[in-house]
């Protein structure tokens, strides 16, 4: 039987809450996945990175995600998938992301599926702090790009 | 080649004319009645490409229209929402590189004048570094103008992916990506009036409020 935590808030990530749901006896793989802020970006130094979100929206996103990823993958997965929110320093954990499964190929592939998807898909905005004062929005995917929600057409609609 | 209005560094405008509502209330399609001699989509697309000093070329519209170009919901049966996210993603699509920003109006603001719009785009640069990514009139659901960039994106897609039906409205929307307001003008109260029904026809044709 699946299990699903999925969290957005300003918490900070412990590793062992991840740990700790994606775990089940009768399997044999877990895979753990967790995103830090990184003090270089772009050539730029960076010494923090806001994430803002519409909460609710972003919560309800990661359980899309985390259902999309079972139904692919299997009805036994155990998915954890906690992103934070707020102004995290470099080293700070933003997304931490736990697959168990039966076995080691699903629980890999689960897990790049989910972090891929959280970046297309999220609705959750970075702000990068740098080290010479500046901030700036970053751009994030181009969700328009991706095939995911087909394509947009423009036409000439006929009577 | 659409030509889109140039604001200020590298930002640009465009203009999003909602025009795919079924006119249920109406009783007859609402997008071609006619005012001193024009049908509302027509009218309503020059308003926008006035307000934002382009070419009717940079204003899309949103829905199947008969007989005009028009933008093709990428999602269905998602109202004005999906109307804006389709063009919105045209947008993205065609300025990959640049700021943009789009001034969203529906087609059913038969009084609608550039003026109103003119201020909601100099408000454009009150938000400075404020997340905000709408900006709109105080008390109005439209018309307003969407920042085009990947948050927006994302948020419109998830409201209209994996929120109930009931919960996808434009105002979700302005409050996840955030609203800067301003105040409307009481010279523009008039030419806010939505002509929903025969009876909001007959009041908008003749003169607006009496």
């Amino acid at each position: 039987m699946s299990a699903v935590l999925c969290d957005v808030s300003d918490k900070k990530i412990e590793a062992t809450t991840v740990f700790d749901f994606a775990t089940d006896a009768t399997h044999g793989a877990q895979n753990f996945f967790f995103g830090s802020v990184r003090g270089r970006n772009a050539g730029r130094d960076v010494i923090a990175v806001g994430y803002d979100a519409a909460i609710p929206l972003a919560t309800q996103t990661l359980q899309e995600i985390a259902a999309e990823t079972i139904s692919k993958w299997g009805a036994s997965l155990k998915i954890c998938i906690l992103h934070r929110v707020g102004k995290l320093l470099v080293g700070e954990i933003s997304v931490g992301i736990g697959v168990s499964s039966p076995h080691r190929d699903e629980a890999y592939l689960a897990s790049r599926y989910i972090i891929e998807q959280i970046k297309i898909r999220a609705p959750i905005w970075k702000k990068e702090f740098y080290a010479d004062g500046e901030t700036e929005w970053l751009k994030g995917h181009a969700l328009c790009q991706h095939a995911h929600h087909g394509e947009r057409r423009l036409e000439h609609a006929r009577s | 080649m659409r030509e889109a209005k140039e604001l200020v560094g590298n930002e640009i405008l465009y203009g999003a004319v909602l025009a795919g509502g079924r006119s249920t209330r109406m009783g007859r399609d609402k997008r071609f009645l006619k005012l001193d001699g024009e049908f509302l989509v027509d009218r309503a697309i020059k308003v926008v490409a006035d307000a934002i000093s382009g070419s009717t070329e940079s204003v899309y519209l949103c829905g199947r229209v008969p007989n005009r170009d028009c933008v093709v919901d990428v999602l269905p049966n998602l109202g004005p929402l999906g109307g804006i996210l389709s063009a919105l993603q045209l947008v993205r699509t065609k300025n990959p590189e640049q700021e943009a920003w789009l001034l969203v109006v529906p087609v059913d603001m038969p009084l609608l004048n550039p003026n109103p719009l003119k201020d909601l785009i100099s408000a454009i640069s009150d938000i400075g570094s404020n997340f905000s990514r709408v900006v709109a009139f105080e008390d109005y659901e439209m018309p307003f103008i969407i920042h085009c960039d990947s948050f927006t994106e994302k948020t419109l897609t998830a409201i209209c992916h994996s929120i109930r039906p009931s919960e996808r409205s434009i105002r979700t929307l302005k409050d996840a990506v955030g609203v800067h307001q301003i105040p409307l003008k009481s010279v523009f109260f008039e030419s806010m009036l939505n002509a929903n029904s025969p009876q909001d026809w007959e009041r908008t044709s003749t003169g607006g409020l009496s």
